[in-house]
């Protein structure tokens, strides 16, 4: 994947997102910016351009799954891929947030490789689709 | 419109005598809580020590939320003291490739410099270690909540008395609507290669 994409962390833990920020620019990837919930995610994607958005699924405000429901729900989005990293290990959890047209699901506690991993994924997709 | 006062005395006998049968029962439920003391547990509970578990339990979210910050910065100090072993690295190679005698000045700066790596280093690993006596201190409130919950539970039990074994099925646990969250021990959950074959399985 390019690593100039810009890239949204998306966690109300400051923690989380600090290890995720940290996580990326090891992986190469250094444009980043950070939201606390969906709401204030959501805000920043209206004012500002992204290309992947890595979200937590249980936040207050505005959770994780609702701010993917409203990326699939707007057309200048169509492009905008998205990443949950959650605790949420539930089977129908995750079946909904493939119903909901996630791109990569992760599990916390999860290592770098594993981040590495669905990256890849994400960007082999994204050049399969694009040919 | 008299059909209202014509049937207000045929009810007023009926709710004279459920008033009374109310009144009876909650005498007698008052009564029972205070022999068992149980009323007096309970008020504590409801009335201080929930307050009290749910500060402490706020501190332990503060406590862990500052230790993890300070980890990850001895982790970013780490990451500096690498970056100044690969520059005495690069600069001892260069020292290594060129010709004729070695330029001890130079030599002599990059010993200077790994003496203070490893000063860093050692320093930055001492506070690694200190920064993880937050799961005492935590551990210690996390103890002492436990410990509330089990007593208030143990007097709602007693409360609850006979009535919990003709219930057909236990309380439900949370909220239908609430989210599980990470997966306890012996709590069915997927993994990560589960959840990477379901989604392949979709799929994805």
């Amino acid at each position: 994947m390019d690593k100039n994409i810009r890239i949204l962390i998306v966690d109300d833990f400051s923690t989380m997102r600090r290890i995720v920020k940290n996580l990326l620019h090891d992986l190469g990837y250094a444009n980043t910016a950070e939201a606390d919930d969906g709401k204030t995610a959501w805000a920043a994607l209206q004012t500002g351009h992204f290309d992947l958005v890595v979200t937590d699924w249980n936040m207050p405000g505005m959770t994780g799954l609702d701010l993917l429901k409203n990326v699939r729900a707007d057309a200048r989005m169509a492009t905008l891929k998205v990443l949950m990293v959650t605790a949420e290990a539930q089977r129908d959890q995750i079946i909904e947030a493939a119903k909901c047209g996630v791109n990569g699901y992760i599990i916390k506690p999860f290592t770098a490789v594993t981040l590495k991993e669905k990256l890849d994924k994400i960007a082999q997709r994204t050049v399969g689709a694009a040919a | 419109m008299n059909a209202p006062a014509a049937s207000a005395p045929q009810s007023q006998p009926d709710d004279a005598v459920l008033y009374a049968g109310v009144a009876r029962l909650t005498r007698s439920l008052h009564d029972g809580l205070r022999q068992l003391g149980l009323d007096a547990r309970l008020a504590q509970a409801a009335g201080s020590d929930m307050p009290d578990a749910c500060k402490r339990l706020d501190l332990v979210v503060q406590m862990t939320e500052d230790a993890a910050h300070r980890t990850l910065d001895l982790v970013d100090e780490g990451r500096a003291v690498a970056d100044s072993l690969a520059d005495m690295r690069t600069c001892l190679a260069r020292l290594h490739s060129s010709p004729g005698p070695v330029n001890g000045g130079e030599l002599l700066g990059t010993i200077t410099a790994a003496e203070d790596a490893e000063t860093r280093l050692r320093a930055t690993l001492t506070a690694l270690a200190q920064a993880q006596e937050y799961q005492d201190l935590s551990g210690q409130v996390i103890r002492r909540v436990i410990t509330l919950v089990r007593n208030t539970e143990g007097a709602l039990l007693e409360l609850l008395g006979d009535a919990l074994q003709s219930m057909p099925q236990p309380p439900i646990s949370s909220a239908a609507d609430e989210l599980p969250g990470p997966a306890l021990p012996g709590m069915q959950a997927a993994d990560q290669g589960d959840a990477d074959r379901l989604l392949a399985s979709l799929g994805f």
